[in-house]
């Protein structure tokens, strides 16, 4: 896993993308970009270079669920590792998401290490 | 609240204002003919046979007395109920003035427990930011001058090294009493900045005592309303609940409020569901 991959953090709560910030540079990832749905979110893809995207779920503008799908659906982001930190948690949201192609899914509140153990699995994953 | 409803709480009113004319006037011509009545009308019949006009006028007193008793008992309850009705008018002004006033206040009063959780984490944050690097500082001082220590301890340092870890740790403890100084400050910030619990804490019980005011208000509504419409409102708007919007998303679990069947309860049970569809 790169520690130098740039990552894209996306959440209304500014709070909430400042804690994921924090807890990304104790495990080592310093190259951070926010935005706070994901209409601002896919200029930001779009424009290239993001290697991993942390996004909300429920959020004015766009959702995280449809920044999902459109990830998916573009060709260019299609392969981009997905990982989800939401407070929903019906499991017919949850397989929702798993159906949409979530690379992880994490429940608020959540702890560094639930956000660690899900960041090495992904890239394990990846990697292997 | 609606104008339907008040409409309905005048329409009580009104009804109630007519059944007392009506009453009032049929009561004028009719007078209510029980057995005491009968009684004391033989009693005037034989008295008037028998001469006494003593006896007559104090009977004729007592007939109208009856009358009037009985139109009076009437009046009373009717007034009773007019007085019920206009205080159950009175409460719905409560509702008009929950929503024209305390709705929107409230709505003011947890946009603010917004803001001050929203400074509160801030606070904390920045300060923590802040602690942070110092922490690593004293860290990364401490385990520099143990190793130096430890090969002085050993014997194992020449005279100039030892005067250079000397100068060394003049500057490492000056920096760490400095240090120390700035993270008690950044402690001392965040324990401050917890005090918004206290405030919001206020803030929300005289949202949640609204939010009871309401409830109570909007279950007396409906009773009268069903009453007036001959409606059940009440198992109307249990079915339209289960109808819920099902694609709207839950947000955060409150323990107690969750539907437990389709609801998971912690990151625990997500892996075990995700690892069942192959995560």
């Amino acid at each position: 896993m790169n520690k130098d991959m740039k990552i894209l953090i996306v959440d209304d709560f500014s709070t909430m993308r400042r804690i994921i910030k924090n807890l990304l540079r104790d495990l080592g990832f310093t190259n951070t970009v926010e935005a706070d749905d994901g209409n601002t979110a896919l200029p930001i893809l779009n424009a290239g270079g993001i290697d991993f995207l942390v996004t909300d779920w429920n959020m004015p503008g766009m959702q995280g669920i449809d920044l999902l799908k459109h990830v998916r659906a573009d060709e260019k982001l299609s392969t981009l590792p997905v990982l989800m930190v939401t407070a929903e948690q019906k499991r017919e949201q949850i397989i929702e998401a798993a159906q949409a192609g979530v690379n992880g899914y994490i429940v608020k509140p959540f702890t560094a290490a639930t956000l660690k153990e899900k960041i090495d699995k992904i890239f394990e994953r990846i990697d292997g | 609240m609606s104008t339907g409803k008040i409409a309905n709480t005048y329409l009580a009113a009104d009804s109630l204002l007519k059944q007392l004319t009506t009453r009032v006037n049929s009561m004028a011509d009719n007078v209510v003919i029980d057995e005491a009545f009968i009684k004391r009308a033989k009693d005037l019949v034989s008295s008037a046979e028998s001469g006494n006009d003593e006896e007559v006028k104090i009977i004729l007193d007592e007939l109208a007395a009856m009358k009037e008793t009985s139109l009076f008992q009437e009046l009373g309850k009717l007034t009773r109920d007019l007085h019920e009705t206009f205080k159950t008018f009175r409460s719905d002004s409560r509702i008009n003035e929950l929503a024209a006033s305390d709705i929107p206040d409230a709505r003011e009063r947890l946009n603010y427990v917004i803001n001050m959780t929203q400074q509160a984490a801030d606070t904390t944050m920045t300060q923590i930011e802040t602690a942070i690097p110092l922490c690593e500082n004293i860290s990364d001082g401490t385990s520099q001058l143990l190793s130096s220590w430890d090969r002085f301890t050993q014997r194992k340092m020449a005279a100039e090294e030892f005067r250079e870890l000397s100068k060394t740790l003049k500057v490492f403890l000056l920096a760490a009493n400095n240090d120390s100084k700035s993270l008690m400050s950044s402690l001392n910030e965040v324990l401050m900045a917890q005090s918004y619990q206290d405030i919001t804490g206020q803030i929300i019980q005289k949202v949640i005592k609204l939010v009871e005011d309401v409830e109570t208000n909007l279950v007396g509504l409906i009773k009268l309303s069903s009453e007036h419409m001959g409606v059940d409102i009440a198992s109307e708007a249990t079915d339209t609940k289960k109808e819920k919007d099902k694609s709207s998303l839950d947000g955060p679990v409150v323990p107690g409020l969750a539907d437990e069947a389709e609801t998971l309860s912690g990151q625990d049970e997500v892996d075990d569901l995700l690892s069942s569809l192959g995560f």
